[in-house]
Formats: structure tokens, sequence, C-alpha cells
């Protein structure tokens, strides 16, 4: 197209065109043609036109080749031109299709009245942001800059009252102040210069160093008023809110980029004078300063479209902060994310502008419950990308991000950027959580939602094609792969083949009716997953404890009654093939990737329940918190050691921070306290797979960090100390706790704290801790099943409720048994033999501290593992049989293990011997004792237990028959034990409960954390007066600000 | 090159123009100011083609070899004023909407997008 | 071969012996109390008689969780006496069986639904929790001392007191273990005779009264033999002589940690045992842990 009648570049100018010639015709169409949809028709025609355009330019600029476009014939640097590379091609291509979707969008939006105006309004702002990014002069990219401002301007007020007038004129003083500064910059460089194309003054610019400074600074505050910096964005959580839908979607999406690829041009101007890199400081700690604040500031809105203005104002910070590095990867990084954001956010303004027609409100509590329909799944889709979870592009963008900042500038920086982008997760999730509860269903109109769904599709697709990602980011130079090997992410052969059964489950769980099918389904691909995978392998062995949780659970679940049921199920499965990914790599970037995917599956999982939807965005919020830590290692693995190959963690710092992360995700003391709410609150077969599962996978990684790496004394008796609180503490909380839920949310963290110790001891320990681990997927989950069997007969697991109830069938009760007592380490039982062996390691290696801890925390869990069988101890009732299979499984297990242990050891042995660990226990060893001396004859026991039963039934024998007649005799009468009054043991916990207050009082210290983090956005966001002059004020501030700063 | 005074005049101007913006309670009051900016501004951006002992940069009135005045600044002058108008106009046409929906164009109560 | 004839003979002559030292606390604890008391042999002839009395229990008792509750009282003091005086088995694994005990008799007031039970079991078993800390320090401290942890190699070196005066600290912590352990006044909190008429055992009877009392009785002579062997006895002693050492000991230790402390003050209340064994002995216990680490240096 672009040889076509021999005109070359020349046809890009169509890209200016097509707009303004639809700006022309609208109006004047309509003069003869009075028919509105005419207007709409002619938008359409001139934005898909320049949409092809666009895509043709980008395909170009992508091959390699630099477009010039040269104004009427005048050549440069007399004559304008423009310059179009990728940041030109790539933002024209956004403006192009959002623009083009947003008309689509606004035939379904905007009130047919108004067409006229509105749509030749907006083709004016399409032809000016395109010619900003596109142009390779100053004073041109000033004019369109106007252009399109003036456009903007107009737009906001399209819906005339008040508060969105005032939001337009706001905008209007704010974005003349700007584009003032902007032109006092331009004027004192042509006076410096007398030129005004950028690249001529790229090559001239460093004669008058004072006058550049100050012309820079000018440029830079003028475009970031425009760029969303702050705290020159004050008009944007006014003017954004206040544009009609579509409107907001351009705004965010594509005007403020205008304003980045703006200072974009002011770097490349400034690239080779010495003060460069002073700029770039600059540049990062406002970048950094503004996803702080704006984050701070979304965090406490009431209205969505305000909250989602606040968050692209801190969105432009992450690009800012890494475009300041200006390393490829850097501008790789800023390209790719103002890509995926301009999507994102206009996914997001669409999709939430739906959910408004529909309830006519934008207040969140009013939107409650109206996302469960497409638009609802089109928000989760543009609200996970921004929140930089896969499946989706967000993903690869942040990571990207990290790792330029953090190669360049080093940790500080990369930790605020995680501190913002963690308060972005908590209001998105809890806007999620919001959106997808239970509420009255809402009309959706067509236009918005084929727009919306084009938009959608765009984005998920993008997720899977992270190549074409890469592809645009480097400008059609592919560099990327060794930063993001998105190639390793697709999994090969017949493990390719168990992930898709798996999904293919999933998606049969969510048809209803054949829900039992596709469980039964899932839990086979489950075992083909882990069949494929086995071997005497580290990996192998996790996969086959977390199958045994998720087989127990999953079974169980067949047996449901609840609404959501399909969807829970779907998920487990989903979720049970990203862990299986997980194992099955050796590259901590692939891991990282499917551990997020498992954390949003874990996620949804709370949403299927409007009660759980809050806890859910509490844990995962604590969760994302802790894998920005495990993110963050990754990273410096990365730019530490140039791979992401497991072995490479021998870097110890990178390893350590692994190490760290999952210690606290096995629930390590002090930041034990999302268990609260991931284990206590949750649903019992999810908190069975959390607990089940999920913790094994975070076990692997502890212990791969710890394997190759060897941490620091210090730290690691930091952290194994910590364990052995942990497992008072929390052993503590679950003797005190008033839920069945509880008492098991704080088990299983106590449980896994043992390993947690067991693996950094290492020794007997690490042995002790794998069989533990072991134990721990059996026992625990087996616990679950029976809090799950025991909800769908009393529909409720609160102690204070089951009072002299609660009972369950009798072999459920005596299952539960003999899993609690292994729980408590009761000899011959497997728990034991894992816990006498981490004792004789801790002994071993001098932990005398920590062996006590660990073994009052078993004397604990007798008491706790008590009370659990004790509220299950009424009469029994029919209910849940089907989780007989499981836990008889899981008995055999765990008995089998406690009297016979050797073939595990034998093949942890081997699989552990790579890793350089012996794990001293073989059948002699066993036997004869381990190192320090201690032995576990389990001949002797068996020989003794058996005598001593002999002993009893010969006594039984010897003795007279009993009789079971009448009743309890008490106080005089004849007892009639009714439920009610058999005392629950919840109200005999005197004085042990006591002290139990203090112990969970310390642990709601995250509310106080949570508490000062609002208080802070709360004044943060009181910046945003509402009173222009103070507005006005910060620009100058602003303004005065960088000029010293840039004149040191 | 102008004089010191010149440049500091206008200077002055500007500033005067941006202390208005900074310091009005009412809306026309601030446009006022915006507009004393801009107008600074383009003075300002007309004076950079000053050539000492040029003549007007007529193409067809003056041969190549004549001093002459700097064209371009002259067009960025006429651009400038024209966005200028536009934007004053806009502006006025904002607060003469706002003064009939709310009767009031006083920049205090113009407050109810706040936080 | 050797061996299980061993553990038969033993198996069986044990459990007499048990007894025995029952009937001899009961003779000393009648004197002190200015009585003659029974015979010494009384304890047997109370077992033969629970035997062959006809027990009714309430129809709604959970026999399994009576029967495993027994059981596993049973074992848990039947094995480690067995293994005590054998000297034979691991220190950790022993102490793991007497807790298996303890759960056994917390089973057996579960199979009831009476409250008095319950609230027997409730006591117990924060009575239990209490104690036990002190125990596990006692162990640890033995073990990290002394650095033995079967009961072969503790048995081998000369009078552990005398050779290890650290070990002072854990004996000490044994004596506030084994009155609450065996069940004695003050701190038979959860059989408590008058207030709870005695908790778990409220409604058994007969046979199942008997093996109660039997397994109380061999707990409470594993206890004193244990007690013996790890700081009392040196192991010098074979034979014969190793035999009538551990039995004299033990009567003596009886007599102080048992029928002393019976006598001298009357029961406790659950908050006021569970408020002392969390404040005296687990402070003695850290103290010690303290000196030990100071002793063999921090380094770890």
């Amino acid at each position: 197209m672009m040889g076509f009648l021999g005109l070359g570049d020349q046809w890009a100018s169509l890209l200016i065109v097509f707009p303004l010639l639809g700006a022309f015709l609208i109006p004047f169409v309509y003069a003869f043609v009075k028919n509105k949809k005419v207007s709409a028709w002619i938008a359409i025609l001139t934005t898909g036109a320049g949409l092809i355009v666009a895509i043709d330019t980008l395909m170009k600029v992508l091959g390699g080749h630099t477009i010039e476009v040269i104004m009427g014939g005048y050549i440069p640097p007399m004559g304008i031109n423009w310059r179009i590379d990728i940041w030109g091609a790539l933002l024209t291509t956004l403006i192009y299709f959002i623009g083009f979707l947003a008309t689509i969008y606004s035939m379904g939006y905007v009130k047919e009245d108004k067409w006229v105006q509105y749509f030749a309004t907006m083709q004016v702002m399409i032809a000016g942001a395109v010619g900003v990014a596109m142009t390779g002069d100053l004073f041109n990219m000033f004019v369109f800059l106007e252009v399109a401002s003036i456009a903007a301007y107009i737009l906001v007020s399209t819906e005339a009252e008040a508060s969105t007038l005032e939001a337009s004129f706001k905008y209007l003083v704010l974005g003349s102040m700007a584009t003032s500064f902007i032109l006092l910059g331009i004027a004192i460089l042509y006076g410096a210069y007398h030129t005004l194309n950028i690249y001529d003054i790229a090559s001239k610019i460093g004669a008058h160093p004072m006058l550049d400074i100050t012309a820079i600074a000018l440029l830079l505050v003028g475009l970031g008023v425009e760029g969303a910096m702050f705290p020159l964005n004050s008009w944007l959580p006014d003017a954004h809110p206040s544009a009609p839908s579509p409107i907001s979607a351009m705004l965010s999406g594509t005007l403020i980029k205008i304003g980045l690829v703006g200072i974009v041009r002011v770097l490349i101007i400034v690239k080779n004078t010495p003060y460069f890199d002073r700029i770039l400081l600059i540049l990062l700690v406002w970048g950094i300063l503004t996803s702080l604040w704006g984050e701070l500031s979304a965090l406490r809105q009431k209205d969505v479209k305000r909250m989602l203005a606040h968050s692209s104002s801190a969105q432009m910070g992450y690009i800012v902060a890494a475009l300041s590095t200006f390393t490829p990867i850097g501008i790789a990084a800023a390209l790719m994310h103002m890509l995926v954001h301009a999507l994102s956010k206009a996914l997001l303004f669409m999709s939430t502008g739906s959910l408004i027609e529909g309830r006519h409100t934008r207040d969140i509590e009013g939107l409650k419950g109206s996302g469960r329909n497409l638009s609802g799944a089109m928000y989760a889709v543009g609200a996970l990308s921004l929140m930089g979870l896969p499946p989706l592009p967000g993903f690869f963008s942040k990571f990207l991000i990290l790792v330029s900042v953090y190669q360049k500038w080093g940790l500080t920086p990369v930790i605020f950027i995680l501190l913002a982008a963690a308060v972005e997760i908590f209001y998105y999730l809890r806007l999620t959580a919001v959106l997808f509860d239970v509420g009255e269903k809402i009309k959706e109109n067509g236009y918005i939602l084929l727009s919306a769904l084009l938009l959608g599709i765009t984005v998920v697709v993008l997720g899977f094609m992270p190549h074409v990602l890469e592809h645009i980011a480097t400008a059609g130079k592919d560099t990327l792969s060794s930063v993001l090997p998105y190639a390793s992410l697709m999994p090969s052969g017949s493990f390719l083949i168990a992930l898709g059964l798996l999904l293919g489950s999933a998606v049969i769980c969510l048809i209803p009716g054949l829900r039992v099918v596709g469980i039964l389904l899932g839990i086979g691909a489950g075992g083909y997953g882990v069949y494929t995978m086995l071997g005497a392998t580290v990996p192998a062995v996790v996969s086959v404890l977390a199958y045994l949780a998720v087989f127990g659970v999953a079974f169980v679940h067949m047996q449901g009654d609840g609404k959501a049921d399909g969807v829970k199920d779907a998920l487990l499965f989903v979720a049970f093939a990203s862990l299986l990914a997980v194992l099955n790599t050796s590259s901590m970037f692939v891991l990282l990737y499917f551990w997020e995917l498992m954390s949003v599956m874990a996620f949804f999982m709370f949403l299927t329940e409007s009660r759980r939807a809050m806890s859910g965005v509490y844990y995962s919020t604590m969760m994302t918190v802790l894998s920005y830590i495990f993110m963050v290692g990754i990273v410096a693995l990365y730019v530490g050691t140039g791979s992401y190959a497991m072995s490479s963690l021998s870097y110890v710092f990178a390893a350590a921070l692994v190490g760290v992360a999952m210690a606290l995700k096995l629930g390590m003391f002090p930041l034990h306290v999302w268990a609260e709410y991931g284990y206590k609150e949750a649903h019992p077969v999810v908190a069975g797979y959390l607990s089940g599962a999920v913790s094994k996978v975070a076990f692997f990684l502890l212990f791969i960090a710890a394997a190759y790496a060897t941490l620091p004394a210090k730290l690691n008796y930091i952290l194994i100390l910590l364990a052995g609180i942990t497992v008072v503490w929390a052993g503590y909380r679950a003797i005190v706790a008033d839920d069945l839920m509880g008492i098991l949310a704080y088990s299983s963290i106590s449980q896994m704290s043992y390993v947690l110790a067991g693996v950094l001891i290492g020794g007997a320990a690490m042995s002790g801790a794998w069989l533990h681990a072991l134990g721990h997927a059996v026992f625990e989950t087996g616990l679950f099943i029976v809090a799950y069997v025991i909800l769908l007969i009393y529909g409720t697991t609160k102690i204070d409720e089951l009072r002299g109830k609660g009972g369950v069938h009798p072999a459920i009760f005596y299952l539960a048994i003999v899993l609690f007592m292994s729980l408590a380490g009761v000899p011959p039982l497997s728990g034991f033999v894992s816990k006498w062996l981490m004792y004789q390691g801790a002994l071993d290696g001098g932990f005398g501290i920590v062996a006590v801890l660990m073994m009052i925390g078993s004397a604990m869990s007798m008491m706790y593992g008590l009370r659990f069988i004790i509220a299950l101890s009424g009469k029994p009732q029919k209910g849940g049989e089907l989780s007989i299979v499981p836990l008889a499984i899981y008995s055999l297990i765990t008995l089998g293990l406690g009297i016979y242990p050797w073939p595990f050891f034998e093949k942890l042995s081997t699989a552990l011997a790579p890793f350089k660990v012996t794990v001293p226990l073989t059948w002699k060893e066993l036997v004869l004792g381990t190192s320090g001396g201690g032995k576990y004859t389990a001949l002797m026991i068996i020989t003794l237990f058996v005598l001593s039963f002999i002993l009893f039934l010969i006594f039984y024998g010897l003795s007279a028959p009993a009789e079971r007649k009448g009743k309890v005799f008490r106080g005089g009468t004849f007892y009639e034990p009714t439920d009610e009054n058999l005392p629950a043991l919840s109200d005999m916990l005197w004085p042990m409960g006591h002290v139990g207050q203090y112990i969970s009082y310390f642990d709601t210290w995250h509310q106080g954390v949570a508490f000062l983090t609002q208080t802070v956005a709360d004044v943060l966001r009181g910046v945003y007066t509402g009173y222009l002059p103070d507005y006005a004020l910060y620009v100058s501030i602003t303004l005065a600000v960088v000029l010293k700063l840039a004149h040191i | 090159m102008l004089s010191v005074i010149f440049y500091g005049i206008l200077m002055v101007m500007f500033l005067l123009g941006l202390a208005v913006l900074l310091l009005s309670k009412n809306a026309i009051k601030a446009v006022m100011g915006l507009a004393v900016m801009t107008t600074a501004l383009n003075v300002f951006l007309v004076s950079l083609g000053y050539v000492k002992g040029g003549t007007a940069p007529i193409f067809f009135d003056v041969s190549f070899t004549t001093k002459a005045a700097d064209p371009i600044p002259q067009a960025l002058t006429l651009t400038s004023i024209v966005i200028d108008i536009a934007l004053t106009a806009l502006a006025l046409g904002f607060a003469v909407y706002l003064f009939k929906k709310t009767g009031s164009v006083d920049l205090r109560d113009m407050r109810r997008l706040r936080g | 071969m050797n061996i299980y004839i061993t553990y038969i003979v033993l198996g069986l002559l044990l459990p007499l012996v048990a007894l025995l030292y029952d009937g001899i606390e009961r003779k000393m604890t009648a004197r002190i109390q200015g009585r003659v008391g029974p015979p010494i042999t009384q304890s047997w002839l109370d077992f033969v008689k629970l035997l062959t009395k006809k027990v009714k229990l309430p129809e709604d008792t959970n026999m399994l969780m009576l029967f495993s509750g027994l059981v596993l009282m049973f074992a848990g003091a039947f094995i480690p006496l067995i293994m005590v005086f054998m000297r034979k088995g691991d220190l950790i694994l022993l102490m793991y069986l007497m807790v298996g005990g303890t759960l056994g008799i917390l089973l057996t007031g579960l199979a009831f639904r009476s409250p008095y039970s319950r609230v027997g079991v409730s006591r117990e078993m924060q009575m239990a929790f209490a104690y036990e800390i002190s125990f596990i320090f006692a162990i640890v401290i033995t073990i990290m001392v002394t650095g033995c942890r079967t009961l072969e190699a503790c048995s081998a070196s000369s009078i552990p007191l005398i050779k290890w005066p650290l070990l002072l600290i854990p004996f000490i912590l044994f004596l506030f273990v084994a009155p609450a352990k065996v069940g004695v006044v003050p701190v038979d909190i959860g059989e408590a005779e008058s207030e709870i008429a005695e908790g778990p055992f409220v409604e058994i009877g007969g046979r199942y009264l008997a093996i109660a009392k039997l397994s109380k009785s061999m707990k409470m002579l594993a206890l004193m033999q244990l007690i013996t062997l790890l700081y009392l006895l040196p192991a010098g002693v074979t034979g014969v002589w190793y035999w009538i050492a551990s039995f004299v000991i033990d009567g003596v230790l009886v007599f102080f940690t048992i029928s002393v402390v019976r006598n001298a003050a009357s029961r406790i209340k659950i908050d006021q045992a569970v408020k002392f064994y969390a404040t005296v002995p687990l402070a003695i216990g850290i103290i010690g842990l303290v000196i030990v680490y100071l002793m063999r240096g921090w380094g770890m």
C-alpha cells in the first residue's frame, strides 16, 4: 500500500487526513441529511480506515523501517516532518483501535441528539492525539496537543451538568497553563538554536546549558500535566470520571499517553547532554511518587470511575519509572506497559461503563452484584491484566518493568513500586468482590457489549501471545527472550496432554448436571499428570503430596449442595494444572507465572460464596505481598546471574528472598495472620486444597532455595526460631479457636512450621520434614474433609453452634480419630515418626530451644485435635459418606508409613541426592540409631503393643462381663443427656482460654497496618481540594522544584 | 537579542498573569489571568524573530541578501494567538454555562469534585 | 528368641510389681495419717475383686472409644514400664508413649455422655498440657546435658546427678511432674473424687476399672524407675544388685513424691494448677536451658 501511487511513506499522512475529514464531513453532511445516525457511520468509516492505515504503519515500523512523512514538500529542519518510530506507530494504532471501539460503544451510550457534535469532536481529538504521537517537530507537537486537548475539554462535559462543567473548566485552565509552559520551553529552545525539529535540536543542544535546562524543565512539567504525573494530575480525577465512558476510555487509554510520548521526545533531545542522568533520576523519583500517591488516593474512593482515574495516574508512574532507566529493557517495558495499560484501562472503563449504565450510579456500593454477566467478565479481564496477573499480558509488562528498574536503579525503587502495586491489588480485588456479589441483574446494551467484548478478546489473546508483545516492545528486534523466556511457558509432551485433560474436566464441571463426571475426570487427569512426572525427583514427590490432598477434597466435593460448586471444582482443576506446571519446570520465570496463576484461581474460589468474598480479598492481598517478595527474588536472580535456572539459586541474595517469601507463605510468625482469612474463613474444600496442596508447593520452593544456596547462618537460625515460635503460637490459637475451621487453620500453620524448621535444620530433621509434609497432606486435609462433612450436615462449623450436635457417620468418626492421632504424634503412626525425626535432628544440631518448642507444640496438637474430635462426638448422623474413601486411604497411608517408613525414605534419598542433601535414614540407621543416638525401634514397639493387647484381653477374658443398662446418675436423679445440656468444650477451656485473648489480640496487628494505610491514603487524597487555584499552585510549585533540581 | 529590560518586563507580565490565576476567586478572573499569561508568551514568541536592522520578511519583496526578521516566530505567534482565542472563548463559555446551571462563578463554589 | 521370653516374663511380672508398689504406697500413706493401713498385697486382691464384679455401663456408652481408650492407657503405661526396666528404647519415644497414655484417659472420658466425665476430660487435658511442658524441658535438658538419647546410653555412667550436677534441674522438674502425672492430690484435678466424681472414670467399674487402676500403678512405677535410671542409679550396678537397688530407690521416691505430697495438701483448683505449672517449673526449665546453652556456647 505504501508503494501505491509512488507516494511511499507519505501515505502515513492519511492518519491525520481521515479523522479531520470525518470531523468536517459529519456536520457538513448533517446539514443536508438530517439523520443523526449518519454521523455515527461516518465516524466509524473514517476511524476504521485510519485503523487500517495505522496497522499498516505499525507493521512497517516493526519491520525496522522508520517512516518519514514530509509535509508540504518542505525539507526539515525548516519544514515540518513526521518521524514515525515505534512510539508513534504503537500509540497511533492504539488511538485508532480504542477510538474505533469507543465510537461503536458511543452508539450505545451517548444520547442520539448529541451525536453530531459528539462524533465530530471525537474525530478532532483522534486527529490531535495522532498528530502528537507522530510528529518530529516541537511546535507541531504543541499545536496537535492543543487540538486534542480542546476536543477533550469539550468531550468531558458531554453531559452538561455542574460537576462535568467544573471538570472541563479546570481541565481547560490547567491544560492551558501546561501548554503555555510547553510553548515557553519551545520558544526558549528556538531562541537558542533556531530550529524546531526535535532531532535537529538533539544534535545541537548543549551550547547554552542554562537555557536548555530551563526549557527542558518547562517542557517536562507541561507534558507532565497531560501525562498525569503527580501533582500535575489534579484535573484527572475530575475529568476522566465526568466524561462519558467511551471518552474516559480514550482519555485514560490514549490521551495521557501522548504526554508520555512527549516526554520520550524530550528525552531524545537531551540524550547526549551531561545532565541526562540527573533528568533520568528526577523521572524515576517522580514516577514512583506518582504511583504511590495515585494508588493510595485510589484506595479510598467510592466512585468507581474516580478510582480508575487515580489508578491511571499511578500506572503512568510505573511507565515513567521504567522509562527512567532508558535501557533497552526499560524502554521495551515502557512500550509494553503503555500498550497493555491502554487496552486494559480502556477495557475497564468500557466494562464499568456498561455496569454504570445498568445501575445508573457510579457509586461502588450501588454497583454491588452487577457484575455477574459478560460486562463483569470483561471487567475481570481488564482488572487482572492491570494487576499484572497471568494469563493476561499485564504480567509480562509489569515483570519487565521490575527487571528494568532493578537492573538500573537497584532494590529500593522496586520495593516502592511493589508497595504501590500491593495497594492496587487490594482495591481492584475489593471492587471485583463487590461486583461479583449477588445482586440485581442489569440490562446490557448491544453496542456497548460488542465493543467491550472485542477489546476484552484482544487483551486475552495478547496474554497468550507474548511473542507479539515482545515483537512490538522491541520494535521488531525480538531481543527479550532471555528476560522474558515466554517460550518455555508452553509445556510439552504427555504433560501437555495431562494439563489439557485437566482443563477439559474443569470445563465439564461447569456444565450443570455433569459436575460429578467432571470431578471424576479431573481426578483421573490429575493422577495422569502426576504419573507423567513420576520418578525419584523432588518435584515428583511434591506432586504426589499435592495430588493426595486434591484427590481427597475433589472426591468428597462430589457430595455438594452449593450453587457454585461446579465453579469451585473447575477452578480447583485449573489451579491443580497450574500447580503441576509449577513443579514441572526448572525455570524460575515459568514457575512464577504459574504460581501467580494459581493465586488467581484461589482468589476466584473465594468469590464463589458471597460471605467469603472479602476474606478472599484480604487473603489474596496478603499473599500477593508475599508473592512480591518472591518476585523480587526472581528479578534479583535474573539481574544477578543472568538466568532463571533453578540451579542459579546458589546466588544467596535471591535464594534468601525466595526462602523468606515461602517461609511466610507457610505461615511463619509474625506474618501468619493471613491464615485467619485464607484457611479459617474459607470453604473447607478450598481450605483443604490450599492447606494440603498449595503449602506443599511453597515447601518445595523453600527447600529448593535452602538446598541450592547456603543461607547465612544468622538468617537460618532466625527462621528456625521463628518457625518454632509459630508452632507454639499457632498451636495456642488453635486450642482457643471458636470454630472448627479455626482449629484446622492454625493447626495447619503449626504443623507446616515443623516442616519449615525441619528443612532448615537439615540432617535427620530434613527427612522428618519430608515425612511430615506427606503426613500433613494426609491428616490435615483429611480433617478439612471432615469439617466439610460437618458443614454439609449441619450448615456450620462453629463449635458453639454444634454444641450437642456434630455427630457424623461412625466410620468417619473413627477414621478422624486415627488421623488426629497422627497429627498429635502418637506412635506408631507416621506423625510420630516424622516428629521424632525432627526432634532428633534438632537435638543433633543443638537447637534445644526449638526442640522444646516443637514438643510443646505437639502437646498442643493433642489438645486442639481433641477439641476437634469432641465436636464430632454427638449422635451419629447420615451425610458425607463419600468422604470415607479418602479418609480410609489417608489413614492407611499414615499408619503404614508409621510402621514401615523405609520405602519412603529410600525414594527420598534418591530424590534428594542431586541436591547434596543426605537423608540419614536407611533401614539400618533407623533401627540402629541416628548419628545422635536416637532409635525408633518400631519392631519393639509393635511387639510390646501386641503383648499389652494380649494381656489386656487376658484380663478381659478372666473378668466378669459388663452389662449396658440404665442411664447416667447425677445430682440425685437420673441424668438425661440431651444434646443441649452436655457442655460444649468451648465453655470448658477455662483458664487457658483467657490467655488466648492476648495472643489473639496481638494477631490483629495487620488491622492496625490497614488502618494506618487508610488514614495515610485519606490524607494524601486530600491534596485534591477541588479549588482550582490550589491546582494551579501545584503546577507552579512543581515547575519551581523541577527547575531547582535540574539546575543543581 | 533584545534588551534584558524587555525580557524582564515580559517575565513580570507572565508572572503577573500566573499570580492572577493563583489568587483569583472568580472563574472569569482566572481566565483573564490565563489570557495575560498567554499574551506575554505570544509577545515573547514574536520577539524571538528580532534581527537588528532587519526588514519585514515578505518573500516577494525582499531579496536574499537583505537582512530580514525571522518569519518563523511570526507564524508561530499567529498560530498561538488563534489557539488562545479558542481557549479563552471555550473557557468563558464554560464559565457562562456554569453560571447558568449553578448561579455562581465563584471558584470556591466549584468544588463538587474532590478527594 | 531370648528377648521375647524376657518380654513375656517381665510382662507378666511387672504389673504385679506395680500393684505391689501401689499397696506399699497405700501403706505409707496410712502410716503418715496415723492408721495401720491395708496390707501391701491389698492391691492384688482389689484387682482380682474388680475383675469378678459385674458392671453396668450406661446404655449410650461408646464402646469402641472406651475400649480404645483403655487399650491406649494400658499400652501407654505397660510399654514404658517394660522399656525402663529392660533399659531399651528411645527416650523421646518413651515420653510420647506416656502421652499416649494420657490420651487414653481422655478417650475413656469421652466415651461417656456424662457431664462429670466431660469436665474431667477438659481438666485432665489442661493439666496434662501444663505438666507436659515441664516434662519436655526435663527430657530435653537431660538429653542436652548427658548427650544420651536412648535408655541404654543413659544408663551407661556413674551416678548421673553427681557426674553432671546440672541434672539437678531436670530432676527437680521431674519431682514436679511426678505427682501430677500419676494423679495424686493436690494435682489430681482430672480425677477429682469429690468435685467431679472421678471425672473420666465416673461410670466405669469392674474389669474396666481394674485396667484403669492397673494402668495408673504401672505408670507410677514406670515414672519412678525412669527418674531412678536417669538421675540416681549408677550403671555400673548390674545383675541382681541392679534390681534390688532399683526397687529400693523406687520405693523411696514413691514415698517422697507421692505419699508425702499426697498428705501434705488438699486438691487445688485447675486455674491455680495451670498457673503454677505454667510459671514455676517453666521458669526453672528455661533457666536450666539457658545455663546449658551458656555452658556449651550459643554457637549454632
